[in-house]
């Protein structure tokens, strides 16, 4: 509305009059006893009541369009802190050592080869986008391609994250899912929670157990008396054989057996005790 | 029961036919004023106390916004017009510096009002001439219009309320006042050329349809004739 805007009255009712403004909008407005031709310089229109059902609808309809993008935003950020912030890392061990950036959906973000063999294995290898399974599964079968992993080989796997139940749930999950996708190899493969002492991954994964002499031992002579071999002698080499058969009988726990376990094989293969 | 029933019928009916508005403000001119009453504190005076006129107004609109599912009548008008008379003071109180030229002068005179004591710059025969020659003007203008089936009441509903709309419309306007021949067509079928009006102008088709009765009595009003008319649209002519 202009200002200097005049009405001319063009029509009179009881209750309203219908007036003429200088832009030619025709309103009716209470009828402030005008009479027809009258030109007056104020004016109370009338209010229509299908303009208040608008100006309610359009405040409805204007509530609702900024509490969707309220809810826009809010899921939005939401589903970016999902999907691209870290939430966790998974570190794989098998002596190739590897670290998995998460996102708490899963995806990896960023895959980091922690020793050297880790960045041989990791070399040229494509994980933008992929889920954590996918990326254990086609990292455990690059090991056994390149020859990190064999037969009787270990893979170990370790979550961090602040969230230690979504950890634990994901480390059981990661367990299960490596030992699933290895049915396919005949290979016999532990996959484990947790992580692989230093010395045990520097050396080769094989254990070999030597077979003592198959000579019978001689019969006891006496009750013997137990002998505590040297500190560090596995007990099993040959001046601890030595001592074995000087000490004919005692199959006794000499307390340093790298097996933890004295009660094999001493020779007789009677399967009874020696001492019998 | 059965006056209420008979109240709401004639409610229904004054929503579209003035005059039946009319007639039941009339009827219930006295609830009117009762509640106009409640406001001023004293019996309004017609014609001089903003307020009642407010109130037949608010009555006019409960009428026009009442549903049978609001309950009675009487006591949906009588808070339409409680609110409209708040928001009248409200808007009131902005121009509560204002001095009323009805205010009596305090110098010991009875019954002088500040515009008792005002000199009117107008001449009062002047303007009684030039509303009679405006009434006389307007007169005609209705009488053309109800040619048409039209009354000022349906232009002033059909008017848009919408400033894009309006301007949408005087562009419509614009393009007939330059082809006059499309005005003729109108004053000599009596139907809007609405195809033509809206190629010219680029108006969507719609919006003419949706205002036909306004666009009417706007281009008669610039065909031959009613000269103080158009001489009050002086600012639809600015922009035209």
């Amino acid at each position: 509305m202009k200002e200097n805007t005049t009405y001319l009255v063009m029509e009179v009712h009881t209750a309203y009059a219908v007036l003429l403004d200088n832009e030619g909008r025709f309103i009716k407005a209470a009828n402030v006893g005008y009479q027809i031709g009258d030109i007056v310089e104020r004016a109370f229109p009338l209010k229509y009541p299908e303009d208040k059902k608008k100006r309610v609808n359009r405040v409805i309809r204007l509530a609702a369009s900024l509490a969707a993008c309220i809810c826009v935003a809010v899921f939005g950020v939401y589903e970016y802190q999902y999907f691209f912030l870290p939430y966790g890392t998974i570190q794989m061990q098998i002596n190739p050592d590897v670290e998995m950036t998460l996102s708490r959906s899963g995806r990896v973000l960023d895959l980091d080869g922690i020793n050297e063999d880790g960045k041989t294995l990791i070399d040229g290898y494509e994980y933008e986008g992929k889920d954590k399974y996918t990326v254990t599964d086609e990292l455990t079968d690059r090991a056994i391609d390149l020859g990190f992993l064999d037969d009787g080989g270990q893979v170990a796997l370790l979550v961090n994250s602040k969230n230690t139940e979504w950890a634990d749930t994901l480390e059981k999950d990661l367990v299960d899912e490596l030992n699933e996708h290895l049915k396919q190899y005949d290979l016999t493969i532990n996959v484990s929670v947790g992580t692989i002492d230093a010395d045990v991954l520097e050396e080769p994964q094989s254990i070999t157990i030597p077979i003592p002499d198959p000579e019978p031992a001689p019969e006891p002579a006496a009750e013997p008396e137990p002998v505590q071999p040297a500190a560090g002698d596995s007990g099993y080499d040959d001046d601890a054989t030595d001592d074995l058969y000087e000490d004919a009988g005692d199959d006794t726990d000499d307390g340093d057996s790298s097996y933890g376990d004295d009660d094999w094989d001493d020779g007789d293969d009677s399967g009874e005790d020696d001492d019998d | 029961m059965s006056g209420g029933h008979e109240l709401t019928e004639q409610v229904y009916a004054a929503k579209t036919d003035s005059e039946a508005a009319d007639a039941l403000i009339r009827q219930y001119m006295g609830f009117i004023r009762a509640e106009a009453a409640k406001f001023l504190h004293r019996a309004p005076v017609e014609g001089q106390d903003e307020e009642f006129s407010i109130v037949l107004l608010a009555f006019y609109e409960a009428i026009l916004g009442y549903e049978k599912h609001r309950g009675a009548f009487l006591a949906y008008a009588s808070r339409g017009i409680r609110s409209r008379l708040i928001d009248h003071y409200r808007r009131e109180k902005k121009h509560a510096k204002v001095v009323s030229l009805h205010e009596p002068i305090q110098d010991g005179e009875e019954d002088a009002l500040k515009i008792d004591h005002l000199e009117d710059p107008t001449n009062e025969i002047e303007t009684s001439h030039h509303r009679s020659a405006a009434k006389e003007e307007i007169t005609e203008f209705e009488q053309c219009l109800e040619g048409f089936g039209i009354s000022f009441s349906d232009v002033a509903d059909n008017c848009p309320r919408q400033e894009r709309t309006l301007r949408a419309c005087q562009k419509v306007l614009t393009s007939a006042r330059r082809h006059p021949e499309y005005l003729d067509e109108l004053v000599q079928t009596k139907k809007l050329p609405i195809t033509a009006l809206s190629n010219l102008s680029g108006v969507d088709k719609k919006t003419l349809e949706r205002h036909r009765k306004y666009l009417i009595a706007v281009l008669l009003a610039f065909t031959n004739g009613y000269e103080i008319i158009r001489g009050h649209l002086y600012h639809l002519s600015e922009t035209l």
